[in-house]
């Protein structure tokens, strides 16, 4: 039966990552959306995504806290600093277009 | 390591946009996003799959393993083959590494990762043929766990490295 359970769990995860992918794909289609919470949205589900992968598929929820640590902190690292450094450049959707 | 490596292209793939952020949205434009996203989808749909072959090996269905690590693989070679639609596009079009910043930072992102997903279809084969053996099983998991986190890895990387690419206007 725990077979079962863990088998719903990952059609659940993976049912969770598909709507997160669709709710990207809307936020691109969006056009009303400025370029900064549009930007800042797509990376907040990034993160999220990345986490349930690495809690529910690598299964790290059990893993040793230094692993956890390095697999939870990467992506909200990466993401923050990427943020950081678009909105330190600002969107380059105004600027005129480079030959 | 290899989400370091990958991390700092992350980073100088952000301060080269910062020194010409026209040419890199002109650049982003040419991507095409639905691509991206299908990628998006097979890569996670062959992440789950990977969870259902630990999880067999787990509860000691043996017989099922070797057809879940079959259907990640496949996915595997639907993202290879999708990659190799998109990069026949851009070569078509006479974009190349060479043709600026942005282009090369694409290729040699998407081109790592997609050495990663080729290096990992080929463990999924050797796992494939490992499990018509009966390596895996009960109190046999190590093997295949690390080969999940892996695998895992690739889908996650890939998360990260497709807002980066095709839609961060």
């Amino acid at each position: 039966m725990a077979s079962v359970s863990m088998n719903r769990a990952a059609i659940i995860t993976w049912f969770m990552l598909v709507c997160a992918s669709i709710a990207t794909w809307l936020l691109i289609e969006d056009q009303g959306l400025g370029a900064p919470s549009a930007v800042s949205l797509i990376l907040l589900i990034a993160v999220v995504k990345v986490r349930m992968i690495v809690l529910h598929y690598m299964e790290l929820k059990h893993a040793p806290l230094r692993w956890r640590l390095v697999f939870e902190l990467w992506p909200v690292v990466a993401a923050s600093l990427i943020l950081g450094i678009w909105f330190f450049t600002g969107t380059a959707a105004d600027c005129p277009p480079a030959s | 390591m290899d989400m370091l490596f990958f991390f700092i292209l992350f980073m100088l793939f952000m301060t080269g946009r910062r020194e010409a952020p026209g040419l890199y949205e002109a650049g982003r434009l040419t991507l095409d996003p639905d691509f991206g996203g299908l990628n998006t989808l097979i890569l996670l749909t062959s992440s789950w799959s990977f969870v259902m072959a630990v999880e067999a090996a787990r509860s000691n269905r043996l017989e099922r393993i070797s057809r879940w690590l079959i259907a990640s693989g496949l996915c595997g070679v639907a993202f290879g083959i999708s990659k190799a639609f998109e990069y026949g596009a851009k070569f078509a079009a006479g974009l190349t590494p060479a043709t600026n910043d942005f282009y090369m930072y694409y290729f040699v992102l998407t081109g790592f990762h997609m050495l990663h997903v080729m290096g990992g279809c080929v463990m999924l084969l050797i796992f494939w043929r490992m499990a018509r053996r009966e390596a895996f099983g009960p109190g046999r998991m190590t093997v295949i766990e690390c080969g999940g986190i892996y695998w895992h890895m690739v889908d996650l990387l890939w998360i990260v490295l497709f807002p980066l690419l095709y839609l961060m206007r």
